[in-house]
């Protein structure tokens, strides 16, 4: 019942991606080799998650395909940019967020 | 050396001795499941499953300092059990066996420079969802304030261990582990029981420095 | 002894892994020396706290059930591996008988053909003529050798992706990026915010 549930929910996603005229994800068959891998590892850590996670990683989804295409690679340089990051420049930046969120509140 | 992150750990694999399994390995009830499962008994694997998965679970937890990152360690390294069951030979313990490729898998994760921006860490840092382990109990605390003198002193030596090197913190929680000695260590660990002891040595003067207050 | 030897051996000692000679020493040395003797008991409060923190936990019944499902599904495609190799282990034995036939035949057509160079020559041209006319032909073949590489490159994926990574493949790549999207979107401002201790708080 879980996975039809997220099933739907994922289906809801991409409904409303292409109601709102975004573009669809691209089915299994254009990924290559390389992002079929990625993509079946990151399935299996996603369904260790728990099921209240689950569904907040597919609403971002949904929010994640509402913006703009240089939003998107905007999030993924900055991802990429951290990944860079030496051990203490990581921890910086987590002190930092932390200080960040506490003024967020 | 230095184990490759996108490597996944390959089991250590003794040398067999040509034979049988040695009459008091084959004692060992832990030995006889993995016997059982090289021979294709699924009901072994959970019995190996259920048997030390809170061993695994807890050694992971206290390695990386995340709750859903160490459940993602424990499955990875019953995978790899299953994986490589064929390389255990008998005459290895199977809990060495075992923390052998928790080890080599917690130091994997550690070293990888995508791993302190999984959300469970800022998650559990934020305090946004700390997903609490079990509490440890303090049989010994008579008074409130003596239970919570002793949770601060724990949670303080968690983020003392978390912080440790690596290999000093895999050497200090290994050793700590039910049945496992130096030797065993140094074999989880790749390194000599002389290894094993300076490692030990350095991270608990490390620990007696900072918990002075406490002690 | 000295004092600095002790406290080497304290950790051994408390672990019982001290050999019995050092044991003595170490003993010795204690009882004549306070300040090692302090020593000794914080190694000994310090290992029995640490012993505190590594012990067991509650296992959730979800990563038992998912790391079933995990060696299940491990199972499966080692039982397929296992039958795609015994197919052409079967098959090996008349392949070979193949290859050598056909070979056989190769030496036989080269052989009569020494006194007959015309045929084979045009015949030849004729192969490279197709050859040179293959590249036009490659790119739907690339498509083609790449949905061959697919398999090896996948032979840890499943044959068909469940529902829920097949209804959204892009969701599980983005993956990484999704689980941190606040911080990724907010990269620059959390970035300049200051770590001085009077608060003071730069949102960029």
């Amino acid at each position: 019942m879980k996975r039809l549930g997220i099933v739907v929910l994922l289906a809801c996603a991409l409904g409303g991606a292409a109601r709102a005229q975004q573009p669809p994800g691209r089915p299994w068959q254009e990924l290559s080799p390389e992002e079929q891998r990625r993509a079946w590892e990151n399935y299996q850590r996603y369904q260790q998650l728990p099921e209240h996670k689950q569904r907040s990683l597919g609403e971002r989804y949904q929010r994640f395909q509402a913006l703009p295409p240089q939003e998107r690679q905007r999030l993924r340089q900055n991802y990429e940019t951290y990944r860079g990051f030496d051990p203490g420049q990581r921890q910086e930046f987590g002190q930092k967020y932390r200080r960040w969120k506490s003024g967020q509140r | 050396m230095r184990p490759d992150p996108a490597q996944p750990a390959a089991p250590p694999q003794a040398l067999p001795e040509a034979g049988s399994v040695p009459a008091a390995a084959a004692a060992d009830p832990d030995v006889a499941l993995m016997l059982r499962l090289q021979a294709g008994d699924e009901a072994a694997f959970q019995d190996l499953f259920r048997k030390f998965s809170p061993r695994v679970l807890q050694f992971a937890r206290r390695f990386v300092g995340s709750d859903a990152q160490a459940e993602e360690l424990a499955q990875d390294v019953f995978v790899q059990v299953f994986r490589f069951r064929h390389r255990y030979r008998p005459q290895s313990r199977f809990s060495t066996w075992l923390f052998t490729i928790a080890t080599n898998l917690c130091l994997n994760e550690v070293r990888r420079p995508e791993r302190h921006l999984r959300v469970d860490i800022w998650e559990r840092r934020d305090g946004e969802e700390r997903a609490e382990g079990p509490p440890l109990p303090d049989p010994s605390a008579v008074t409130p304030e003596q239970g919570a003198a002793a949770r601060q002193l724990e949670r303080r030596l968690e983020v003392l261990v978390a912080e440790l090197p690596p290999k000093q913190r895999a050497a200090l929680l290994l050793s700590r582990m039910d049945g496992l000695a130096y030797r065993d260590v140094a074999e989880a660990l790749g390194s000599t029981e002389g290894a094993v002891k300076a490692l030990l040595f350095r991270a608990t003067q490390t620990l007696k420095r900072a918990l002075r207050e406490y002690l | 002894m000295r004092c600095r030897r002790a406290q080497r051996w304290m950790v051994a000692a408390v672990d019982g892994e001290l050999a019995p000679r050092r044991r003595r020493m170490l003993e010795d040395h204690v009882g004549s020396c306070p300040v090692c003797r302090r020593d000794l008991a914080g190694t000994g409060e310090v290992l029995e706290r640490v012993a505190g923190l590594a012990t067991q936990c509650e296992v959730p019944s979800r990563l038992e059930q998912a790391t079933l499902r995990r060696v299940q599904l491990l199972a499966a495609a080692e039982e397929e591996r296992s039958a795609a190799r015994g197919w052409w282990a079967g098959l090996r034995a008349p392949a070979l008988a193949l290859a050598t036939a056909a070979v056989a035949i190769v030496a036989v057509a080269l052989t009569r053909g020494a006194g007959d160079r015309q045929p084979i020559t045009s015949r030849a041209l004729d192969q490279h003529r197709v050859a040179a006319q293959a590249p036009a032909r490659e790119k739907p073949r690339m498509i083609a050798s790449s949905e061959r590489r697919a398999p090896k490159a996948a032979e840890n994926l499943p044959v068909e992706p469940p529902p829920e990574l097949a209804a959204a493949p892009d969701l599980f790549i983005e993956l990484p990026i999704l689980r941190n999207m606040e911080k990724l979107e907010h990269f620059e401002a959390i970035g300049t915010t200051t770590l001085d201790d009077g608060g003071e708080q730069s949102n960029g």
